[in-house]
């Protein structure tokens, strides 16, 4: 149980060189799979379950090899080190809180993550910067492809891949583009985004850090639809939809430095200035100020640090990351004084 | 089959927020208005609180008998009511179980009809699957050669029915 340096860096993901990546942020597809003659997870007693975990260690450690996954037991970590893995996004939110046997496998750049015995028995995950769709895909039907031979998988001729929610039943697949959108929110142009959005049959999410604050600007467009089309179709759907939303961004981008670049660029500096300066802050002001600092980045605005820098401080300002820093657990007016002196410290000149 | 916005009582809603509180679901409906003014999707959730947005799926019509409801699955032992409540189901072999409830549901919640898997099909399910789509592609053409009295090709098709059917028993005998 030893995360590498998870206080000081984020996964490949956050690296921010993936293409379009000033306003995707990732490209995420997550495939839900269960193992033929075992119960779904929650019908499972705790004997077959810690079975079935030990098988699919077992399995994934077959697989581990070329991969290079890793993986840890999470009824064992504590509370600490499982919402950590949830703040990276290599584990669900349910499966931090959930009890029972589980676990999770993870590659070291954090690309690639295999749940067991959260909702289903196995979710794999494939995690990328930018807009990478067919890339992302390609690798996790890979894994897919290569676990299907030494797992039976419970499949159903008419019904796919059976699943623990009929909402995942079919593909069971899910595809996740992670989108910031700060110009569309601050021209409040982001209701029409949503209206696209649910007209073709896709969920927007807001995304947030901690469970308690919103996640500035950033917003997760996935599928609702897992049955009846192919996985190619699904992934199509979102190749016809995602140029529209970076255009439109873009473009509000454009106008808002052609009507008044001072205005903007002081905006964005004096977000700057205070995530230098603060000597107590909120999770939900960082991700607030992070987000227009993130703007001034990606528009020449702002030139005193690297995208990649400010994707991970999202991240690692999140409230395990901190206490991992730390080495203890703090209350949140603790807290909020450790990520002020955190973000002084990574924001220097 | 719309429904009014919550907030104003006058448009039509058209923005359905399912948002998940303690782990339990609670539904609205607003207009695109009410939903902007109200800027939902941005507001601080309170804690274990996800917002989704979903998409204007056909609203819940399907009344179950109670029959339904209380069929227990052999296998895992969950009834279609414990379903209806936790949203999760205890096995694979429910799907067929609760097959009369679960495909109006499915039909519904997947926006399909009916529901049929197009996507990938794992290796050791492949040859099933093959066959499994020859037959209901004879049985369709079937039904067409025989109303159009084109007998010769019905036996064929007849044939190749009766072999597939065979293969399947035999595969049934193997396994059994």
């Amino acid at each position: 149980m030893k995360p590498r340096n998870f206080s000081s860096s984020g996964g490949e993901w956050l690296r921010g060189t993936g293409p379009e990546s000033d306003i995707v942020i990732s490209s995420r597809i997550r495939l839900a799979r269960n193992v033929d003659g075992y119960s779904f997870v929650s019908r499972m007693n705790s004997e077959s379950r810690e079975t079935l975990e030990v098988y699919l260690h077992q399995r994934i450690r077959d697989l581990a090899g070329k991969l290079g996954l890793e993986y840890r037991n999470l009824k064992e970590a504590s509370m600490l080190d499982r919402l950590l893995l949830m703040e990276r996004h290599l584990i669900s939110r349910e499966h931090v809180n959930m009890d029972g046997d589980r676990g999770v496998a993870y590659t070291a750049e954090e690309m690639v993550s295999v749940m067991t015995n959260e909702e289903d028995h196995l979710r794999l995950q494939v995690l990328r910067s930018g807009l990478q769709l067919d890339e992302t895909w390609e690798l996790v039907n890979d894994i897919d492809n290569r676990l299907a031979e030494l797992v039976p998988y419970s499949f159903h001729s008419r019904l796919g891949f059976l699943t623990a929610c009929p909402t995942n039943v079919g593909t069971g697949m899910r595809v996740s583009v992670m989108f910031h959108l700060p110009a569309l929110v601050l021209t409040k142009q982001i209701q029409k985004v949503f209206q696209a959005v649910s007209k073709i049959h896709l969920a927007v999410r807001g995304l947030y850090g901690e469970g308690t604050m919103a996640f500035g600007d950033f917003y997760q467009i996935s599928n609702q639809v897992t049955l009846g089309k192919s996985e190619e179709e699904i992934i199509q759907g979102f190749k016809s939809l995602v140029p529209r939303i970076i255009v439109y961004e873009r473009k509000v981008r454009d106008r808002m430095i052609e009507d008044n670049r001072t205005r903007l660029k002081d905006t964005v500096s004096r977000a700057f200035g205070i995530l230098q300066n603060a000597q107590t802050i909120s999770s939900e002001e960082t991700m607030d100020l992070l987000s227009k600092v993130r703007l001034g980045v990606n528009l020449g605005l702002l030139s005193d640090i690297r995208i990649s820098r400010v994707n991970e401080l999202f991240i690692l300002t999140q409230p395990a990351h901190l206490q991992k820093l730390e080495g203890k657990d703090l209350d949140p007016q603790d807290r909020d004084v450790v990520r002020a002196q955190f973000l002084r410290k990574h924001l220097q000149n | 089959m719309h429904s009014t916005c919550e907030n104003c009582q006058k448009n039509v809603a058209t923005v359905h927020l399912t948002e998940i509180v303690d782990k339990v679901p609670r539904e609205s409906h607003l207009c695109e208005l009410c939903a902007q003014k109200l800027s939902v999707g941005s507001k601080p959730a309170k804690a274990e609180t996800e917002l989704v947005i979903t998409p204007a799926f056909e609203p819940a019509t399907e009344v179950i008998p109670d029959e339904l409801l209380g069929m227990k699955c052999p296998s895992c032992g969950i009834t279609f009511h414990e379903f209806r409540v936790k949203g999760r189901l205890g096995c694979s072999g429910d799907y067929a179980y609760f097959e009369k409830g679960l495909t109006p549901l499915i039909e519904r919640i997947q926006g399909v009809s009916p529901a049929e898997h197009r996507g990938k099909v794992p290796p050791a399910a492949e040859a099933l699957v093959n066959v499994q789509r020859e037959r209901e592609q004879i049985e369709r053409e079937l039904k067409d050669v025989i109303r159009t009295e084109n007998y010769e090709r019905a036996a064929q098709l007849r044939d190749r029915l009766k072999e597939i059917i065979q293969g399947e028993e035999e595969g049934q005998d193997e396994t059994a």
